[in-house]
């Protein structure tokens, strides 16, 4: 009975112990979310975040990389569970949006006005809301580049150094480039592919994207559309384009195996050709991609990127924004060396950074980079925030035309009817949280 | 035994049972009912995580019911049921008809082989899938390229993608069919068998006229329970075909999915689920209604 006396106190002793207040010693731990785009992107914020756990006296920060594929469903499972991270990876384009709906918190209630001087003025705008910075953007890439095998261009007898620059020019080349062994061209084919990888193209033929600025209707029925649908149509059924994509719509793996002459995808694949493909690098062209008029100053890419952000429900929102302030918004050389690691296809948001580029001799002689910042990066627009659905009526609309074989006007007459549709379901006009009026 | 001594009697039996179907019933209660009553609740509310829920009524249900994608995932989902359960049952039962017809040791082989996709996750079977519907190295495009046929767009073709998810989900729910309609063969009697025998039957007629009618029970018991698994199918679509091309293999399940990723806030997806659950709901009632189940006579 004794031994039993003296084993219940002893239990609630140690319990009683194991429940105290943590003591001031022990550090505050914050959990950053990022989605592992790259390797190298790993490798990055591993070494970074060991450098400020070294540094800080009172923060320790853990980093969990979750997949793309995961992505949306572990955010909403721990935002269900009241256990998510303390600070997460928000694309560009929904900056404004998750602020809406109080998913962030702003970062200038923790951080000086300075960490967000150096901003580029175009991503001060992405980054803020009714006059707050709701996140701090690290990365940003071109989401359309043409990638060309310049081989293939001397052997079908074009002009290598001579990329198209219209899509009647990039039909006319890849007739002569299509042979038993290669497609001239590749098309994405897959509804939702389709209509991410064709912002670009959608921006430059509309001069917007396919709703109206306030969301409140479609603005897809258009010349300027079935014009797009045109370019889609005539390259399938000329047969210069694969019936299915040779590869996901990030990689430009086929141009890299010869398979295929040209295409366009992202400026991420600077480091990738160069990791992947390093026999094929002094092969490959970069140019802008096609526009309607040749004229890349008007948008040929929708520009997508990254930021980071403080979660809504955050109990530590001071230490997380200060890292975020110390990691991205500190000293110039901690994004210099993301750049340095991205082979410069990811591009710097802030003007030191930019700046300490430019000035590298070896950088400004790359001929893809001074392509991607003089040609590209410049005259792009941000990739849509408005729901993905409506996004996928174009992909959609555009697969009933090449694979259905429907007319395009019926094609876009559907493609309208449902994006209002959805519109209308769905109480999104007005609610665009970047619309600033007429 | 007096009258109050056999119904204290009776009463203590009682007792004894609900005790011993309590456990049971609480955590049907806590992990069934509870949460679909809850779900039913907060349907009723536009709702995400960082804001105050508010009351909208039937909203949520109407952007459903309103939504032509839904019906389209209602209908994908019933044409796939038809061509999974279809092929799947039939196959299942000649494979079995075969398997008792063997050796002990081929027998036992057979079984192993056949069940063995049934424990494979479905992520692994649409990945394994997918790399044979791969448009430029895949192994059916390598081999209808032998004998001169131009490569198929398996998975994004209207008239390939629906079974292209077909195909693998035949695949996996082989295995269990086989196995039951092989354990209800062994319980019919062979004295069934014996007496068609000397009547001159053959073993097809054997097979119509006793086995068929014989596995009616089972034959229920997998139509309710294949068909109610064939409608919340989603991997295998999410993963080989993305639900394309033009939402034609879009299963309903995988529209709840893809409604609770996207959606900012969560009410659809919750009354887009309680929809689902009264369309499976009526497709076990008209399968209890058509095909109802019998007692076995010498049962």
């Amino acid at each position: 009975m004794k031994k039993l006396l003296s084993l219940t106190l002893a239990l609630l002793i140690a319990m009683s112990v194991m429940m105290l207040p943590a003591s001031a010693d022990e550090k505050v731990t914050i959990q950053l979310w990022i989605q592992p785009w790259d390797t190298f992107q790993q490798e990055w914020m591993n070494d970074w975040v060991e450098v400020y756990n070294d540094e800080s006296e009172n923060v320790r920060v853990e980093v969990t990389f979750v997949p793309d594929s995961a992505w949306a469903e572990k955010l909403k499972a721990a935002q269900a569970d009241r256990k998510t991270p303390d600070v997460y990876c928000v694309n560009l384009s929904n900056i404004a949006k998750e602020a809406a709906l109080g998913a962030i918190q702003p970062l200038d209630t923790y951080l000086d006005e300075s960490f967000f001087d150096d901003l580029q003025d175009n991503f001060k705008a992405a980054a803020s809301k009714d006059g707050h910075y709701y996140a701090y953007p690290y990365q940003v890439e071109a989401g359309q580049v043409l990638y060309y095998r310049k081989d293939l261009f001397e052997a079908a007898g074009l002009d290598p150094e001579t990329p198209p620059t219209t899509w009647d020019e990039v039909i006319e080349y890849a007739q002569k480039l299509t042979n038993k062994y290669t497609f001239g061209y590749q098309l994405n084919t897959a509804d939702g592919d389709i209509a991410w990888t064709s912002y670009g193209m959608q921006y430059n033929f509309n001069g917007g994207y396919c709703i109206t600025e306030n969301w409140d209707k479609a603005n897809v029925n258009n010349d300027n559309y079935r014009a797009l649908l045109n370019v889609f149509k005539t390259m399938h059924d000329l047969g210069i384009v694969p019936d299915a994509a040779l590869s996901n719509p990030f990689h430009v793996q086929p141009v890299c195996e010869g398979s295929v002459a040209m295409m366009c995808a992202g400026s991420w694949n600077f480091q990738l050709i160069k990791d992947d493909y390093p026999e094929v690098v002094d092969l490959i062209g970069v140019a802008p991609a096609p526009t309607r008029d040749g004229d890349y100053t008007n948008v040929s890419s929708a520009m997508g990127g990254w930021s980071l952000a403080v979660d809504g429900a955050s109990t530590h929102p001071k230490e997380a924004a200060e890292f975020i302030g110390w990691l991205l918004g500190g000293d110039p050389e901690i994004m210099l060396d993301f750049c340095t690691r991205a082979g410069f296809g990811k591009c710097s948001v802030r003007k030191s950074v930019s700046a300490a580029v430019a000035e590298n001799e070896e950088l400004s002689s790359n001929s893809w980079l001074v392509t991607l910042m003089d040609k590209i990066v410049p005259y792009g627009v941000l990739e849509p925030a408005f729901p993905w659905d409506i996004s996928l009526e174009v992909g959609q609309a555009i697969n009933r035309v090449v694979v259905f074989g429907q007319d395009i006007d019926a094609a876009l007459a559907e493609a309208e009817t449902n994006i209002n549709n959805y519109i209308e379901l769905n109480h999104t006009a007005g609610t665009n949280p970047s619309y600033k009026g007429e | 035994m007096s009258k109050e001594s056999f119904l204290s009697q009776k009463r203590a039996v009682q007792y004894t049972a609900y005790l011993l179907v309590l456990p049971a019933v609480l955590l049907l209660i806590i992990f069934n009912i509870t949460p679909i009553l809850y779900t039913l609740r907060m349907s009723f509310y536009e709702w995400s995580f960082y804001k105050d829920i508010t009351f909208i009524g039937w909203d949520n249900y109407r952007v459903i019911v309103y939504d032509k994608r839904f019906w389209q995932s209602i209908l994908v989902g019933f044409e796939f049921t038809f061509w999974n359960m279809s092929i799947s049952m039939i196959l299942a039962f000649i494979i079995a008809l075969s398997i008792r017809y063997m050796n002990r040791s081929a027998a036992s082989v057979t079984k192993v082989f056949v069940y063995i996709p049934t424990i494979i996750a479905g992520t692994i079977v649409s990945y394994i899938f997918g790399f044979m519907y791969n448009y430029r190295y895949g192994i059916l495009n390598t081999v209808i390229d032998f004998f001169g046929i131009r490569p198929q767009t398996w998975t994004t073709g209207p008239s390939t993608a629906m079974f292209s998810i077909v195909l693998p989900s035949i695949w996996q729910a082989v295995g269990v069919k086989t196995l039951i309609f092989l354990a209800g063969m062994n319980e019919i009697s062979p004295t069934y068998y014996e007496a068609a025998a000397l009547d001159g039957a053959g073993r097809f007629k054997q097979m119509w006229y006793i086995t068929f009618p014989c596995l009616r029970n089972v034959s229920v018991y997998l139509l309710v329970t294949g068909a109610v698994a064939a409608m919340q199918m989603w991997d295998l679509s999410n993963f080989i075909t993305g639900g394309g091309p033009q939402g034609m293999t879009t299963t309903p399940v995988l529209y709840i999915y893809n409604r609770f990723r996207n959606d900012d806030y969560l009410g659809p997806s919750l009354a887009s689920a309680l929809l689902l659950a009264i369309v499976l709901g009526c497709i076990s009632w008209v399968v209890f209604k058509t095909v109802s189940s019998d007692k076995n006579i010498d049962g």
